[in-house]
């Protein structure tokens, strides 16, 4: 059983992760974005402006990262 | 009973270096004792090498040959030096995920410093590897080819954004997944014992055997994945579309 999996293409065996990848990029893209962000916003100190476009663009990276992976696969 | 009970991290040796609190705690002896463990089986399996394997050295061989095929599969011919960083990775949190299955043990990668840690560590290592290798044209990696130049503006921190949240989502996959496994088995450990009056206490008890094989399928899954993420991200680095 091992061994026939193990033949499987890669993008194959990975299928079996998609709902936790989408879960994790839902989460991570966002979050990385904000703190981008809030690094900025100290840096420049203009307070909300970064940490709401960098955000933004964020969850835009998110389902840009989804719909590339999605269309990779099927 | 708390189900969060098994992360708590105590002090076994308290250690102080210039104000920085860096004692031994149960997790620092749970990766000791995945090294040890890890280097023990492969020194022994590898000491007296046989043309025909006996069963130490076949495993050992089977995990050489595993790891080789995916870095081969994945990177090409180039990535035939980075087998040891992949192969190191995969082992210490392959064997973490399964002492963590161990009654009264620690996962340490339940921790998301630790994961992150780790996923921080090779992202940092790839963006090495792909400046060293191609130079400054490595930074063309985040302008995808036939961007009309408007875009240019918006697609380019959105690949920023993307290329930087790869070690938090590293991280988070692999944490989220320990974390949440090891809560679910002390819940349902949990039930069996509130409903331990009742008739029907075993049906809890079952559940909980049916989630220990899961969560030892996860293991191994969880370190294949990661394993894998990291071929894929080294790939990018080194074979630039």
């Amino acid at each position: 059983m091992k061994q026939k999996n193990q033949k499987k293409s890669e993008s194959e065996k990975l299928k079996m992760g998609h709902g936790i990848n989408i879960m994790t990029e839902l989460f991570s893209v966002p979050v990385t974005g904000f703190f981008i962000g809030l690094f900025l916003d100290n840096h420049f100190e203009t307070k909300p402006i970064c940490m709401i476009v960098f955000f933004i663009l964020g969850i835009i990276a998110a389902f840009w990262n989804i719909f590339k992976m999605l269309k990779k696969n099927y | 009973m708390n189900p969060l009970h098994q992360f708590q991290i105590h002090k076994l040796i308290n250690l102080n270096l210039f104000g920085y609190d860096i004692s031994f705690t149960n997790s620092s002896l749970c990766m000791m004792i995945v090294i040890v463990a890890l280097s023990c089986l492969f020194i022994a399996a590898s000491r007296k090498s046989t043309l025909i394997p006996t069963r130490l050295q076949a495993i050992v061989e089977f995990s050489y040959v595993m790891i080789s095929d995916m870095v081969k599969e994945n990177i090409g011919k180039e990535g035939k030096k980075y087998i040891p960083l992949i192969f190191a990775i995969f082992f210490f949190i392959l064997g973490g995920n399964l002492l963590g299955m161990v009654p009264y043990s620690f996962t340490y990668t339940s921790h998301i410093i630790v994961t992150f840690g780790l996923a921080l560590g090779i992202m940092t290592i790839i963006t090495i590897i792909g400046f060293k290798i191609h130079g400054m044209h490595f930074l063309k990696f985040f302008v995808p080819e036939g961007v009309p130049s408007l875009l240019v503006p918006l697609v380019v921190p959105i690949e920023v954004i993307s290329y930087l949240s790869r070690p938090l989502s590293l991280a988070v996959r692999l944490f989220a997944n320990m974390l949440a496994g090891h809560t679910m088995l002390k819940v349902f450990a949990g039930f069996s014992i509130t409903m331990s009056c009742y008739y029907c206490w075993w049906v809890p008890l079952l559940v909980n055997i049916a989630l220990t094989g899961f969560e030892i399928v996860v293991a191994g899954l969880q370190a294949y994945v990661f394993a894998i993420l990291s071929c894929l991200y080294l790939n990018d680095a080194i074979n630039m579309h």
